[in-house]
């Protein structure tokens, strides 16, 4: 039993039970409303919508506090980046919708699922790469959040709330880098990424015309032509990338598939009952 | 390698079959959109070239129907008639909480079957009065939004829109209100008094305010500001279909509901507000514009002045459209009207506003031959007397002529007769027979208290325990005073929402009623109901 339980672990990436627990903290993120309904009606909608600001400060003191107590025991910190995400997830914040305090929270959140992200991607790759795939990555996974939520029957999708996502995505990037997280010394570790396939260019602009145009088409069918320039970068990138990093490394792949899977919520809106609001 | 090929060839065709698709689809040429534009009490002086300049310089390019009417004295049953060519007769909707039989085959869901979208965008289509009319309803929309959409997806559309802001209480924005410390008497508070219940009660009930004929001129203004303020939205409206090209596709239907009384009778408003209904011209006489692309049609006349009324609507509709209803409309195409139409209407007396919305009382009817106009009323089924006038020489319906006109009387009334014993009673839904189910709990608002709009979040809702199957009653006396209001709302699930609310709805017609009563319990039980709560509406 233990030596299968080991074959098995060999198997499976170390990175990805980390991916899976972004999912799982997303997918819980979605649920927090009714939380969000509970505290108002005990609270009332004023003080209410200062949970979410408190449950921020309290993320940014314990990471500080982090900071803090890795410098005192000797380890370097990078006060560059980690300055700039405070003033960034405070940037985020001002972003979120006023007429909606609930959705101050994104922030917190998107904070927390960089720090796992950059938990798995660090298993693949380190320094600047890191940083700029935890915050691609993290990004992509909120656009998968409001494109669920976009589905769901009591939320909505909204562009403002993307950016939100991937500001506290960048946020939550620099803090980490800043704090040096999760960068252990791997000399397994792969290469660093050398250069980023064209097709990949095409696969996000082809995201970025899908996203931009769904406001267009909300309470409707989704016009197939907005999946044709997403659909048509991920035959550039599976020509030329093959499918493989490309030369650019493991979280190229991941961003890539991350981006192509956004042409499901479309068909999902258009084959089945469900309405993309 | 295989996998490479896989994924080249299936992203390949996937892209290959998208843009098939999109390229047919604009190869199709869209069908015309129709957009009914309701506006709340508007009799037909509310428009003018004085008070709706805007409006009438784009009346110029439509065809303007001078002596169309109403069907009945509220709201519903008039919108109904309008979106379904149903005469309020036949419909069953008499007060709140009626909707049409869920079984008929109506218009527009001929039209949605056919690939037109068929919606109304405003968070009162949810009320039972408008269900099962073939409309979706997507609250909180914005219009303007919403039709750019439709116009880039080339998708037809319909869209009812009803303009709610003339209706009682007569508070104009600033910029269209009009002066009227030049229009009061000098001192007269009793007057001042007066004029403030118009300008801030929802419904000023019969005999609650003691109106003098010289409050005429004031409430007048008032009431045309309300409408200048609809024309500066109007001029908007023109505009943006004008710049988006939807004007070329698009049939525009402008009407009222229904008119206004402004104290012709003693009283400000129409049957839900007065709870004092009667058909009279001013509640019955309401514009209508038809606006129709050339290229539909392109020979129509700039007035009509054939008597028509809002069973004619959906009729026209459908012969623009080319098409035929699956249900046969009685109504008549108004570009195709003959030149002696007669004309019917029914209304309960308080609308809307009902005091026991299961026990009706009291009937209002009338019946026009012109220039001969009936008016009759039933108290428990047993007629009063009735009223007769000559429209051709009293236009105010002042001289009743029923004593010297016995045979005319007659006449119309035994033609009125048939539809008021054929009258359909409102329908009773019966429950399905509740499911194995618990006394609901509220889940929000999760207790009494004071409500602001900013504690709402934008979005009015009502949420309870229970199963998401089973069927509840949402009970609720709204109001207090003149103003209360009592009623039911059956609901599938265990959320009610009324969608996103804007801010002058919120403080126009919720907030003057100040404090709601709700309670929710499973339908076809008669113990399982929630605790009431006692909720107080604020700013």
């Amino acid at each position: 039993m233990a030596e299968t339980f080991r074959a098995l672990r060999a198997a499976v990436p170390a990175s990805l039970p980390y991916y899976l627990f972004s999912i799982v903290l997303l997918a819980g993120f979605i649920e927090t409303f009714e939380v969000w309904q509970a505290l108002n009606a005990r609270l009332g909608g004023a003080y209410a919508g200062r949970v979410p600001l408190a449950v921020l400060l309290l993320l940014l003191l314990l990471l500080g506090g982090w900071g803090i107590a890795r410098k005192r025991r000797g380890e370097t910190i990078r006060p560059l980046p980690l300055g700039a995400g405070m003033v960034l997830a405070v940037a985020a914040l001002a972003l979120t919708d006023p007429a909606f305090p609930a959705k101050r929270i994104h922030v917190a959140e998107y904070i927390l699922i960089a720090l796992v992200v950059r938990k798995g991607l660090g298993f693949h790759v380190a320094g600047r790469a890191l940083t700029v795939f935890t915050t691609v990555v993290t990004l992509l996974l909120g656009v998968h959040d409001e494109l669920a939520q976009g589905l769901h029957p009591d939320r909505t999708f909204g562009l403002g709330d993307v950016a939100v996502n991937g500001v506290s995505g960048l946020a939550g990037s620099l803090i980490a880098a800043g704090l040096r997280l999760f960068e252990p010394g791997a000399p397994s570790r792969e290469a660093q990424p050398t250069a980023i396939p064209l097709a990949a260019f095409f696969v996000g602009g082809g995201a970025v015309l899908l996203l931009a145009s769904l406001p267009w088409f909300r309470d409707s069918a989704i016009p197939w032509w907005t999946m044709t320039p997403l659909l048509a970068g991920g035959f550039a990138w599976f020509l030329q990338a093959g499918g493989g990093h490309g030369g650019a490394g493991h979280p190229l792949p991941v961003s890539i598939w991350l981006a192509l899977l956004t042409a499901v919520y479309p068909v999902i809106a258009n084959g089945t009952s469900l309405v993309f609001h | 390698m295989a996998r490479r090929w896989f994924f080249t060839s299936l992203f390949a065709a996937l892209t290959l079959a998208t843009a098939v698709v999109a390229l047919v689809r604009l190869a199709e040429p869209a069908g015309p959109n129709l957009i009914v534009l309701t506006v709340e009490g508007a009799r037909r002086e509310a428009f003018s070239a004085e008070t709706t300049p805007n409006l009438w310089r784009a009346a110029r390019s439509g065809t303007r129907f001078g002596r169309h009417r109403a069907v009945s004295a509220w709201t519903g049953p008039n919108v109904i008639a309008v979106l379904t060519g149903i005469s309020p007769f036949d419909q069953g909707v008499h007060t709140r909480g009626n909707s049409v039989p869920r079984s008929w085959r109506l218009p527009l869901e001929d039209l949605a079957d056919w690939g037109w979208r068929v919606a109304g965008l405003q968070s009162f289509m949810q009320m039972d009065l408008f269900r099962d009319l073939g409309l979706t309803v997507e609250p909180g929309a914005d219009p303007f939004q919403w039709m750019a959409r439709r116009a880039a997806e080339r998708r037809p559309f319909v869209l009812w829109y009803h303009y709610v802001g003339t209706h009682l209480p007569y508070a104009p924005a600033p910029p269209f209100r009009p002066a009227l410390e030049t229009i009061l008497p000098r001192g007269d508070a009793a007057a001042r008094r007066r004029i403030d219940a118009v300008m801030t009660m929802p419904a000023i009930p019969a005999g609650t305010v003691s109106f003098q004929p010289q409050d005429r001129p004031a409430v007048e203004a008032l009431y045309r500001g309300g409408f200048k303020e609809f024309d500066a939205w109007f001029a908007g409206l023109w505009d943006f279909l004008a710049l988006s090209g939807l004007r070329d596709h698009t049939i525009v239907v402008l009407t009222a509901d229904h008119g206004e009384e402004l104290l012709e009778r003693g009283n400000v408003g129409h049957a839900s507000t007065t709870r004092s209904a009667h058909l009279y011209e001013e509640i019955v006489r309401t514009p209508l514009v038809l606006w129709v692309p050339r290229r539909i049609r392109s020979d129509l006349p700039a007035q009509v002045d054939a008597v028509s009324d809002h069973l004619d609507i959906m009729p026209t509709v459908f012969a623009l459209f080319g098409r035929k209803p699956s249900r046969r409309l009685p109504g008549t195409d108004l570009f195709a009207l003959p030149p002696a139409k007669p004309w019917s209407a029914v209304t309960s007396r308080a609308g809307f506003a009902e005091p026991d919305p299961k026990n009706l009382r009291h009937f209002v009817y009338a019946r026009l031959e012109y220039p001969w106009k009936l008016h009759l009323e039933t108290v428990d089924g047993k007629a009063g007397p009735m009223r007769l006038f000559n429209l051709a020489a009293d236009a105010g319906e002042t001289r009743d002529l029923s004593a010297v006109r016995r045979d005319v009387a007659n006449r119309l009334g035994d033609r009125l007769l048939p539809a008021i014993l054929a009258m359909r009673p409102p329908a009773v839904r019966t429950p399905a027979a509740p499911l194995a189910a618990d006394r609901p709990r509220w889940v929000f608002p999760a207790a009494s208290g004071d409500y602001g709009y900013g504690d709402l979040s934008g979005r009015f809702r009502l949420q309870w325990t229970g199963k998401p199957d089973a069927r509840y009653i949402v009970q609720y006396v709204a109001g207090e005073g003149v103003l209360r209001l009592e009623g039911e709302i059956e609901v599938r699930g265990t959320t009610k929402d009324f969608g996103v609310i804007d801010r002058r709805y919120w403080d126009t017609w919720i907030v003057p009623y100040r404090r709601f009563r709700i309670r929710v319990g499973v339908a076809g039980a008669r113990d399982l109901w929630s605790e009431w709560l006692d909720l107080r509406a604020k700013s």
